[in-house]
C-alpha cells in the first residue's frame, strides 16, 4: 500500500478540521434547544421566563417556588427560570431578542417594555384574562387597543421612615428638610436618594417623584414639558436636600437601603417593594410609611411588565403560564411576596399582612395619584429622555449650571427626540 | 579556500529549489497559516466590516439586522455633538496620563528591580500581582478604598487634613478622573516594569564597565548606555499602553460609568452607552470607527518614527 505523504496527510487533517469547525458553526439551532423541538423527554413544552426579581434574595426564591408550583400543577408546559441582574437586564434582553432569540417570557422594566412593544418585540396576549380584573394602570400596556403586557408587580412610591428615629412625620416639604437636618447626627443620615451617574435609572425614578410631587410632568402628548415651572420646582427641592448635607454622599441605593436597615438612615422616598428588601437585610428594622410630603399627591410608580417574546415558537405555552399566573389564587401569592407593591390585579390585603406590615396601606392609598416614569407620548424614547434629564440634574447638583439653564438645555435636547 | 558567507552551497545540492515548494507540497505554507488567517478573518475582519456597515446605518439594538443606510449621518451627528468632543478630550487626557504614568513608574521600578539586593526575587513576584488581578476586582476594591465614609484613603487623608470636600472622589468632577488614573496606573505599571526589566537585562555589562572607567556617573551611564538599548522596548510598551488605554472599558465603567456629568466619559464608554443604553447601534459603531482610526493613526505614526530612528541609527 502506498503511504500517504506526511505533508499531504497533515493538509488533509487540517482541511477536515477547518470544514468541521465551519459545520459546527453552522449547526447551532435558534433558541438553543438541544433537540430543536422545545420539548422535554416527557413531551412537555419547555419555555423560559426571565425576570431580574428571580435573582433577588427575598423575592427570588418565592417567585421560583411559584414557577415550581405551576410546573407541578400540569404536565404540558415546563417553565424554566432565567436570572439576569437588574442593572444589565434591559441591555441583555434587547441584545438577545434583537438577535432573534431570548427567553419566551420576559419581565421587562416598564420603560424597556414600552420600547420593546413599540418595536414589535412583544406578541399580543389579548384574551388571556378578564380585562376588568387588571389594575387601571395596566391600560398603558396595550398598543392599538391590543394587550401586549401585564404587570408582574406595580410599585408605588411613598415616604418610608424608621419610626424609632422619626417621631415628627413630615407632611410638607419644608418639614421634610427640617426633619432630615434634625436627624443627621451621630453617624445617622436624615435622608437618602440616588445621585450618581452610575445609577442613572434610579436617579430618574427619584427625580421623577419630586417633579410629579410638585405638579410637573416630563411630557404631555408627546411634547416635552421640561421647561415648566413645576419641573424647576421639583429640581429645586431635590437640590435643596442635596445641598443640606443630610444624605450619605456617594452611597448607592443598595448601600443606603442597607444603612436604613442598620438604623443609619432615617427617611427615604422609595417604592413599596423596598421594605421587603430592608427587612431582608435586617428583619428587626422598624418600618413605617407616609404619603410623600409634596405639594400635590402625585407620585411615581414603577412596574415590571410580563410580555411574550415575539421570537418564541411556543406562544401558546407562554400564554398558558401567564393565564395561570393571573388567576386569583396566584395573584394572592404574588401580592404576598411583593410586600408593599401590588400584583397585576386587585387583591385585598389579608388581615395577617395588615398586622405584620401595616405600612402597605399607604402604598395602596397613593395608587390613584400615581404616574408612570415614562414621559407621556414619548415612552419609546425613555432611555434617551432619561439620560438628558439625569445629566442636567447632576450638572445642577455639581453647581455647574443653574436650574433654569439646565432645564432649557434639557428641553432643547428632548425636543430633538420627537 | 573558504566559502563566502551567503554564497550558494557547492556541488549537487546547489540545484535551485522553489522556496514555496517544501517536500513536494507547494501550498503547505498557505495551509499552515490558514487557521490563523481564518481566525483573523472570522473574528476580526468580518466584525470590522459589519461595524463599518452599522456606522453607515440607522441600526438599533432591538433590530440589528433591519436597517437603512444613512451615509455619513452618524458621523456628522457625533462631530456636531459637544459631548463627543468632551469624550475625545477626556480620552486624550486619560491616554496621555496612563502612558506617561505607567512608563515612568514602570521604568523606575524596573531600574530598582535590576539592582542586586536581598529579596529581589520575592519583590519581582509581588510587583506583578496588580497586573494579574482581574480589573473587576481592582475596581471594586478601589471603590471601597475611595468610599466617602468608610474608605481607607479618606481616613488617611483626614488625619492630615488633606481629604477633599465631602471625600467623595468618584462623585466629584474634579477628582473622579485623577482617581481612575491612579487606579489604572497602579494596575498597569507591573506590565511595563517587567517588560522594561527584561530589556535592562540585555544591556551589556561591559558597556557599563567601560563607561565607569571613562568616569561616567549614574545619570550619564543611563543616558549613554542604558537608554539607547531599552528605547525600542519602551517605545513598544508605550504604543501598547496607548492602544490599551484608548479601549479600556471595565475599570472606568465599574468605577463611574463615565460620570459625574461626563467627567470620565471616554470614547469607549460613549460607544457602550450609545449602543447598549441608548440602543443606537449605528451611532455606537460610528464612535467605534473614530476610536479605531485614532488608534490606527497613532500606531502608524509610531512605526514611521521608529523606522526613521532605526535608519538614522544605521547611518550613524
Amino acid at each position: 500500500m502506498k503511504r500517504m505523504h506526511r505533508p499531504r496527510a497533515l493538509a488533509g487533517v487540517m482541511t477536515a478540521a477547518i470544514v468541521g469547525v465551519a459545520m459546527v458553526g453552522c449547526s447551532s439551532t435558534p433558541g438553543g434547544d438541544d433537540n430543536n423541538s422545545g420539548m422535554n423527554p416527557d413531551g412537555a413544552t419547555v419555555i423560559s421566563f426571565a425576570a431580574s426579581m428571580l435573582g433577588e434574595t427575598q423575592r427570588g426564591p418565592l417567585l421560583t417556588a411559584m414557577i415550581d408550583d405551576f410546573n407541578a400543577s400540569q404536565d404540558e408546559v415546563v417553565v424554566t427560570p432565567v436570572t439576569v441582574p437588574f442593572s444589565s437586564f434591559g441591555s441583555t434582553m434587547f441584545t438577545q431578542v434583537g438577535g432573534g432569540e431570548g427567553p419566551d417570557i420576559i419581565a421587562w422594566d416598564e420603560a424597556d417594555f414600552f420600547q420593546a412593544m413599540d418595536q414589535g418585540l412583544t406578541l399580543s396576549i389579548d384574551g388571556i384574562t378578564d380585562e376588568s380584573r387588571l389594575l387601571a394602570s395596566s391600560a398603558n400596556e396595550k398598543i392599538d387597543g391590543v394587550r401586549h403586557g401585564v404587570p408582574l408587580n406595580v410599585s408605588n412610591y411613598a415616604l418610608i421612615y424608621n419610626p424609632d428615629l422619626v417621631t415628627n412625620v413630615p407632611t410638607t416639604f419644608d418639614e421634610l428638610v427640617a426633619e432630615a437636618k434634625a436627624q443627621t447626627k451621630d453617624g445617622v443620615f436624615g435622608f437618602a436618594f440616588r445621585h450618581t451617574e452610575a445609577e442613572e435609572a434610579g436617579v430618574w425614578s427619584d427625580v421623577s417623584n419630586y417633579v410629579y410631587g410638585f405638579g410637573g410632568t416630563w411630557a404631555k402628548d408627546g411634547v416635552p414639558t421640561l421647561d415648566s415651572p413645576e419641573v424647576a420646582d421639583g429640581f429645586a427641592a431635590m437640590k435643596e436636600l442635596y445641598d443640606a448635607d443630610v444624605i450619605p454622599e456617594g452611597a448607592t441605593a443598595a448601600e443606603y437601603r442597607k444603612m436604613f436597615a442598620e438604623g443609619k438612615v432615617a427617611m427615604i422616598i422609595d417604592n413599596g417593594g423596598v421594605p421587603t428588601v430592608i427587612n431582608g437585610t435586617n428583619p428587626d428594622t422598624p418600618i413605617a410609611a407616609a404619603v410623600a410630603p409634596f405639594p400635590t399627591p402625585n407620585i411615581g410608580e414603577i412596574s415590571a411588565v410580563l410580555a411574550v417574546n415575539s421570537n418564541t415558537t411556543k406562544a401558546d405555552a407562554a400564554k398558558a403560564f401567564l393565564s395561570w399566573f393571573l388567576e386569583p389564587e396566584q395573584q394572592a401569592t404574588v401580592q404576598g411576596l411583593l410586600g408593599g407593591s401590588q400584583a397585576a390585579t386587585e387583591v385585598p390585603r389579608t388581615q395577617e399582612e395588615l398586622e405584620t406590615r401595616p405600612y402597605v396601606t399607604v402604598f395602596d392609598e397613593v395608587a390613584p395619584h400615581t404616574i408612570a416614569f415614562a414621559p407621556e407620548g414619548m415612552e419609546a424614547v425613555t432611555p434617551q429622555f432619561r439620560h438628558i434629564v439625569v445629566e442636567q440634574l447632576l450638572r445642577v447638583f455639581q453647581d455647574q449650571v443653574s436650574i433654569e439653564d439646565a432645564l432649557a438645555e434639557a428641553q432643547k435636547e428632548a425636543e430633538g427626540l420627537q | 579556500m573558504t566559502t563566502p558567507v551567503g554564497a550558494p552551497p557547492q556541488g549537487g545540492s546547489a540545484r535551485r529549489r522553489d522556496p514555496r515548494r517544501i517536500h513536494g507540497l507547494r501550498g503547505l505554507p498557505y495551509l499552515l497559516i490558514a487557521p490563523a488567517a481564518i481566525y483573523l478573518i472570522v473574528f476580526q475582519g468580518l466584525p470590522l466590516i459589519q461595524e463599518f456597515r452599522l456606522a453607515l446605518s440607522n441600526a438599533k439594538l432591538f433590530r440589528p439586522n433591519e436597517f437603512d443606510f444613512v451615509g455619513f449621518t452618524n458621523f456628522v451627528r457625533i462631530f456636531q455633538d459637544d459631548g463627543f468632543w468632551q469624550s475625545v478630550s477626556i480620552t486624550a487626557i486619560y491616554v496621555v496620563c496612563c502612558v506617561l504614568g505607567t512608563v515612568f513608574v514602570g521604568l523606575g521600578v524596573a531600574l530598582l528591580l535590576n539592582h542586586n539586593f536581598a529579596g529581589r526575587g520575592v519583590l519581582r513576584s509581588l510587583v506583578i500581582i496588580p497586573w494579574a488581578a482581574p480589573p473587576v476586582a481592582i475596581a471594586l476594591i478601589a471603590i471601597w478604598m475611595l468610599d466617602a465614609r468608610y474608605g481607607i484613603v479618606n481616613r488617611a487623608l483626614r488625619t492630615v487634613d488633606l481629604a477633599p470636600d465631602g471625600g467623595n472622589w468618584l462623585n466629584s468632577t474634579t477628582f473622579a478622573l485623577p482617581a481612575i488614573l491612579i487606579v489604572t496606573i497602579w494596575q498597569l505599571f507591573p506590565f511595563t516594569s517587567v517588560v522594561i526589566l527584561a530589556a535592562l537585562q540585555s544591556v551589556p555589562a561591559e558597556l557599563h564597565e567601560a563607561a565607569m572607567i571613562d568616569g561616567a556617573n549614574n545619570r550619564q551611564r543611563f543616558a549613554a548606555v542604558t537608554w539607547p538599548t531599552i528605547r525600542p522596548t519602551v517605545g513598544l510598551v508605550a504604543i501598547l499602553m496607548t492602544i490599551w488605554s484608548i479601549r479600556r472599558f471595565e475599570l472606568i465603567w465599574l468605577m463611574t460609568q463615565g460620570g459625574p456629568v461626563g467627567s470620565t466619559n471616554t470614547l469607549v464608554i460613549d460607544l457602550y452607552r450609545e449602543s447598549f443604553i441608548i440602543r443606537d447601534l449605528g451611532q455606537g459603531a460610528a464612535i467605534g470607527i473614530v476610536g479605531l482610526l485614532v488608534s490606527l493613526t497613532i500606531t502608524v505614526f509610531y512605526f514611521i518614527l521608529s523606522n526613521r530612528a532605526a535608519r538614522s541609527e544605521v547611518t550613524r
